[in-house]
């Protein structure tokens, strides 16, 4: 089977992981809940007439199957998550369309990070095995591989936050928000108070991620650097940098991609607790605040995301270690 | 047989002596065999290291010291040095008898648990009264920040008035506290100047007890049990204690009968101040004044079971599906891995979230929920090694030989991919630990159980950062990131010897 | 004319414990257009000369002291740039042991190829893709299969393009490490005559290691027999296999099952080669050694030219 076999196989599978999260999400929140959705909504002050006239406005009177479960799957399909379980009764939709471009914008830019961080720190490390550069390396991503992510979080929230606070009058870092308030006038501006906005939670990320990534990627290439094929490209004369990147390092780039996808699950997991830490207003917060107050259409819509995200992030890295390692085939992965 | 068997578990005697021979020349990984030993040895002490249990904050229990107090040894560097530490004055303990206008018609009984009164009157409008001096001591730090004053008394008495007066003297300064004990539906607001007199009841025994408390200067709180009524103003400590120097306690009880024939009995059966330390303990105090060394020794032992429990029952899933897919191959190696692909792709931390948000569960069931949750990896590792096990000509030979798909997999096959998947099995701990901390962290883990994400977490929703309490912050983030450390380490060693072109260069 | 003189060459690899007396005192030489085999049980330190001869010691390999002259070029004070522009892989190559895992898993083959060439010469790429399939050719791949990965390769194949590639630059000399082992033995068979062809078509000189003696019989002029560091006897092959002079090179043939001649029984050498680290005193050979007198316990016996030019041996027995 060759690529486009892979290729399709792999997209088989994503479509079909979506299908079941569909349904995983449907059992959770109307199945498993041991809260009825009427609950929330109706007061149960209500005269038995308005109670039911509300319920059948809410569609909540005809059966959880199918009826119910297929309108869901044609909402969630179609982007339109409905209304909110709380006061305003808003529709979801536009504001998860602003949260999730901020998620994604502290998601991506981290990631980004991290890996530039933590790759070439990995590649140093690996080809001056044994080292002082090497041990440090080591040290430092076994080091930042055991502390928590929030305890980085916290630890900078107390020193440029409260402490500066105290010290200064004022914290060093913003408390909240993508961009102060008022917002700046100008696109340069506006950029500039993103950044400051968002360095903190970013900052940290990477502080308390790019370890197990160094650490990986210098394994990786301390066994790569041992393969026969880099001592016969040193004995043809090739350079010292081109082995370790053209060579030793592009033998590691498939099995480096299929870490992106692993490590996914942890930046999303970081993620909620960042933005509920620094105020940074992501679904990831949103669905904190979601599940403490009861507001289950917008966990759901937010646990939806998060799952349509994994699978898209799962596909792009199988479609890439395809194009990356020739030997792929199907149902054959490291 | 018999004899087969004695010489495998030479082999296996053998083997382990060359992997512990391997293992003690790598330096991480004993370091981590050090720290987790010191783990280990809190965890099995922990009542001798810590004496008092961590208490949990469902219910009032008596706290230890004010709120955010710091750690005792802050003391040694000079700004901290006059802080007050908790201690506790008895006021029973010594009391002597100053002047009594009524030696006839009083009896006095005290020893060191109760003081008893009892005054008679032969004619109306007999005036009385006593001054007791009750205890002296020496107050050498700074105001307190929070204190409280327990009375427990009884009273049986007729036809009489009687006030009692509890006055706190200095030799710097006279006369500078009294307090009165009141009638419990008439508790107001006090002043310094008023007094407040009060008839006992008839004949009948009534046991009252009043508080008196203090914090952070705010809060001056009466309760009485009966009815559990706070009130509230400001008292500021220093108008008590502001001076250093030795302090004395006064009773003084006047009597007033309201009828020829009058008698009034009062019994003191508690009395005693508390102050609650700005200082206390080895790491201080969080938001309701309870000991924080407590909370973080006894998270050691929550952490290792979290961390060991999940991580031995997602390795138990893991290997065993790896194994079984691998082995099996075919339509069952089929749905195994895809069922592995799907929970590859959901978001575990806001799964746990929402289901711990529903039941709030106790920590076994979280426990559970990550080994769930957590063994896809393992059995993706497990499952290729399998794959390439199966080839190995002794395996099958073995199978050739007929046996079983069942004996080729516990005799042959586990034992080969052990040593494989040794690293990833004390990986998956840390990976525990920090999932339940998480949990804990944003709130929803097991409230009853005294957990370090839980101590973040109230640092940092109940001000413990306004408080700059780097004490309740820094030691819980820290006992976390050593307890990973310690596996992670372990971890790495072990990647190490088991893959030898990682092994250390000698 | 001689190629390749190597006088006492001493290399020890640098150990925790100590050194690794890998090769100790070392000499042969190579007309050109000759082939020498150099054989031994593994563990002899085989590889280990050719990686000193190369310059491709990894860390931790010393060499100390000893004499490689190249096409009359000192090869020991040459600095590491222009061995490696001019030398290593242009004038001498090296075919690795174990050349399954010498290419690149995620290169094409052809790129792996033109690679050494562009990395030597000063021509366009196209000449170098050009000769690049006209290597393959000669090596029986194919030119067509210049796109292919190696995973796509059977390991005949894969073997092929690992001469091809050595063969990248027109070298006069090539070290073929053990370049048939781990092949099955039809496809050794075709890979051996295909170094066969090439010697004769390309006039190569070559230095062939292995353990292989019916192999080193077939492709080579003369041989070196090496035990745990030395050269113990080396002359021409139909000299050696004739004629073994040495207790250890006798041993060593008995212990080789001869397809043509007569059905012997196979003869095992007793003990084990000893640990380099700590070589025994005197002849290394000696604990082995039926014929072991005292002297051998004690002085190391010079190689000593036996009847004619190139026969020498090392040991008491022969001689005086
Ligand atoms: N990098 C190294 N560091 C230390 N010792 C080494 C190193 N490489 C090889 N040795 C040791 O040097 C000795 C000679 O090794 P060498 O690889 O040259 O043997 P060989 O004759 O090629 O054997 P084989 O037939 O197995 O290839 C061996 O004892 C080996 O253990
Ligand atoms: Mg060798």
């Amino acid at each position: 089977m060759g690529f486009r076999g892979y290729f399709l196989n792999r997209i088989a599978i994503a479509v079909a992981v979506l299908f079941i999260v569909l349904v995983l999400n449907f059992l959770i929140f109307r199945v498993f809940s041991p809260y009825d959705p009427t609950d929330m909504i109706i007061d149960p002050d209500f005269e038995q007439a308005t109670k039911d006239r509300l319920r059948a406005e809410w569609g909540l009177d005809r059966p959880l199957f199918p009826d119910q479960f297929v309108l869901y799957l044609k909402n969630l399909l179609t982007w339109n998550y409905g209304r909110q379980f709380d006061q305003s009764k808003s529709l979801i939709a536009p504001q998860m369309a602003w949260r999730l471009r901020n998620t994604l914008l502290l998601l991506g830019t981290a990631t980004i990070g991290v890996i530039l961080v933590g790759i070439p720190l990995g590649i140093l490390a690996g080809s001056r095995r044994g080292s002082k550069t090497d041990i440090t390396i080591i040290g430092a991503g076994l080091f930042t591989w055991g502390v928590p992510t929030f305890f980085v979080q916290l630890i900078w929230l107390f020193v440029f936050s409260a402490t500066w606070n105290s010290v200064f009058g004022a914290p060093l870092i913003p408390r909240s928000g993508v961009v102060g308030l008022p917002p700046p006038e100008g696109l340069l501006e506006t950029l500039k108070d993103v950044a400051w906005h968002a360095i903190s939670p970013i900052c940290t990320l990477i502080i308390a991620g790019f370890g197990s990534w160094a650490l990986y990627t210098r394994n990786m290439m301390v066994d790569a650097l041992t393969e026969d094929y880099i001592q016969t490209a040193r004995a043809k004369g090739v350079k010292g940098r081109d082995v370790l990147f053209r060579h030793a390092f592009r033998s590691i780039l498939p099995p480096v991609a299929t870490m992106v996808a692993l490590a996914i699950p942890g930046i999303v997991t970081g993620a909620i607790i960042t933005e509920s830490l620094f105020g940074w207003p992501g679904i990831g917060a949103w669905y904190i605040n979601a599940l403490m107050n009861r507001n289950h259409p917008v966990a759901q819509a937010v646990l939806y995301n998060y799952a349509v995200l994994m699978i898209g992030a799962n596909l792009v890295t199988d479609l890439l270690y395809g194009f990356l390692d020739p030997r792929i085939r199907v149902g054959q992965r490291r | 047989m018999a004899l087969f068997r004695k010489e495998k578990r030479t082999i296996y005697v053998r083997k382990i002596k060359n992997f512990w021979e391997e293992f003690s020349h790598n330096r991480i990984g004993l370091a981590g065999i050090g720290i987790l030993i010191f783990y280990v040895m809190v965890a099995v002490f922990t009542p001798y290291i810590s004496p008092m249990r961590p208490t949990s904050q469902e219910y009032n229990p008596p706290r230890s010291a004010a709120m955010y107090a710091m750690p005792e040894w802050v003391r040694i560097f000079p700004q901290f040095q006059d802080l007050p530490p908790s201690f506790e004055v008895r006021l029973l303990e010594n009391v002597t008898l100053v002047n009594s206008t009524v030696t006839d018609r009083a009896t006095l009984q005290f020893d060191k648990e109760a003081l008893n009164i009892t005054f008679h009157a032969d004619a109306e409008e007999e005036e009385g009264s006593i001054l007791l001096h009750l205890t002296a001591f020496s107050y050498v730090y700074a105001p307190p920040s929070d204190f409280k004053l327990t009375t427990v008394y009884y009273e049986t008495g007729n036809q009489i008035r009687y006030e009692i007066d509890l006055f706190l003297t200095t030799d710097q300064q006279n006369d500078i506290w009294d307090e009165w004990l009141e009638d419990p539906t008439r508790a107001v607001l006090y002043t310094n100047d008023r007094k407040v007199t009060r008839y006992p009841s008839v004949d009948k025994k009534i046991r009252r007890s009043l508080y008196a408390g203090l914090m952070n200067e705010q809060l001056f709180a009466w309760q009485y049990p009966n009815d559990a009524v706070q009130y509230a103003f400001l008292h500021p400590s220093e108008m008590l204690l502001s001076k250093k120097g030795s302090y004395d306690f006064y009773l003084e009880i006047k009597f007033n009968s309201l009828a020829s024939t009058s008698t009034c009995n009062i019994h003191i059966d508690t009395a005693e101040v508390k102050f609650f330390g700005d200082v206390w303990g080895l790491l201080g105090s969080d938001r309701v004044g309870h000991d924080v060394w407590a909370q973080l020794i006894y998270g050691v032992r929550i952490s290792l079971i979290v961390g060991s429990l999940a991580a031995v029952l997602s390795s138990v899933l893991g290997i065993s599906f790896g194994v079984i897919a691998g082995y099996s191959g075919g339509r069952t190696d089929q749905i195994i891995m895809r069922g592995v692909d799907v929970l590859l792709c959901l978001p575990v931390l806001p799964i746990l979230l929402i289901l711990s948000s529903y039941w709030s569960f106790n920590v076994y069931y979280v426990i559970l929920l990550i080994a769930i949750f957590g063994w896809q990896g393992l059995s993706r590792i497990v499952r290729s090694k399998v794959l390439s096990l199966k080839e190995v000509p002794f395996i099958e030979s073995a199978r050739a030989a007929g046996a079983t798909s069942g004996y080729i997999m516990t005799r042959h096959i586990i034992p080969n991919v052990l040593p494989v998947v040794m690293a990833a099995m004390v990986l998956a701990v840390p990976g525990a630990i920090l999932t339940e901390a998480a949990l804990s962290f944003l709130g929803f883990g097991d409230p009853s159980v005294p957990t370090w994400g839980r101590m973040l977490y109230r640092s940092r929703t109940q001000g413990g950062f306004e408080s700059l309490a780097w004490w309740y912050v820094i030691p819980p983030g820290l006992a976390i990131t050593f307890l990973c450390l310690a596996f992670v380490f372990i971890g790495h060693a072990l990647d190490e010897i088991v893959n030898p072109r990682l092994r250390r260069r000698r | 004319m001689t190629l390749l003189k190597v006088e006492n060459l001493t290399m020890y690899w640098e150990v925790l414990r100590g050194y690794v007396k890998a090769v100790d005192d070392v000499s042969f030489s190579l007309e050109k257009g000759h082939s020498l085999g150099l054989a031994g049980e593994s563990g002899c330190g085989k590889t280990s000369t050719a990686l000193a001869i190369l310059r491709l010691l990894p860390y931790n390999g010393r060499i100390m002291g000893g004499n490689i002259i190249f096409n009359g070029e000192e090869l020991l004070q040459m600095n590491d740039q222009r061995f490696q522009k001019e030398i290593r892989w242009k004038k001498m190559s090296v075919i690795f042991q174990g050349a399954m895992n010498a290419l690149h898993p995620i290169q094409r083959i052809g790129d792996q190829i033109t690679e050494a060439i562009l990395l030597h010469e000063n021509i366009s790429k196209k000449e170098a893709v050009d000769r690049a399939s006209k290597l393959l050719d000669l090596v029986g791949i194919g030119a067509e299969r210049i796109d292919r990965y190696p995973h796509e390769l059977s390991g005949g194949l894969k073997q092929r393009t690992v001469i091809a590639m050595a063969l990248a630059c027109n070298p006069d000399l090539i070290f073929a490490d053990e370049p048939t082992t781990a092949l099955d033995v039809i496809v050794q068979a075709q890979v051996l005559k295909v170094i066969k062809e090439l010697q004769h078509k390309l006039n190569l000189s070559m230095i062939m290691i292995s353990h292989d003696l019916a192999m080193i019989a077939e492709t080579c002029d003369e041989i070196a027999i090496m035990y745990a560091g030395k050269i113990v006897e080396y002359g021409d092959v139909t000299t050696i296999y004739k004629k073994p002079l040495h207790p250890y090179t006798q041993k060593l043939i008995k212990a080789f099952p001869s397809v043509i001649g007569p059905k012997t029984e196979l003869a095992t050498i007793h003990g084990f080669p000893p640990d380099l680290l700590k070589p025994p005193p005197g002849c290394r050979f000696h604990p082995r050694c039926p014929y072991a007198m005292e002297i051998c316990r004690k002085k190391d016996p010079q190689s000593a030219k036996v009847d004619g030019k190139y026969h020498s041996v090392a040991c008491y027995l022969i001689g005086d």
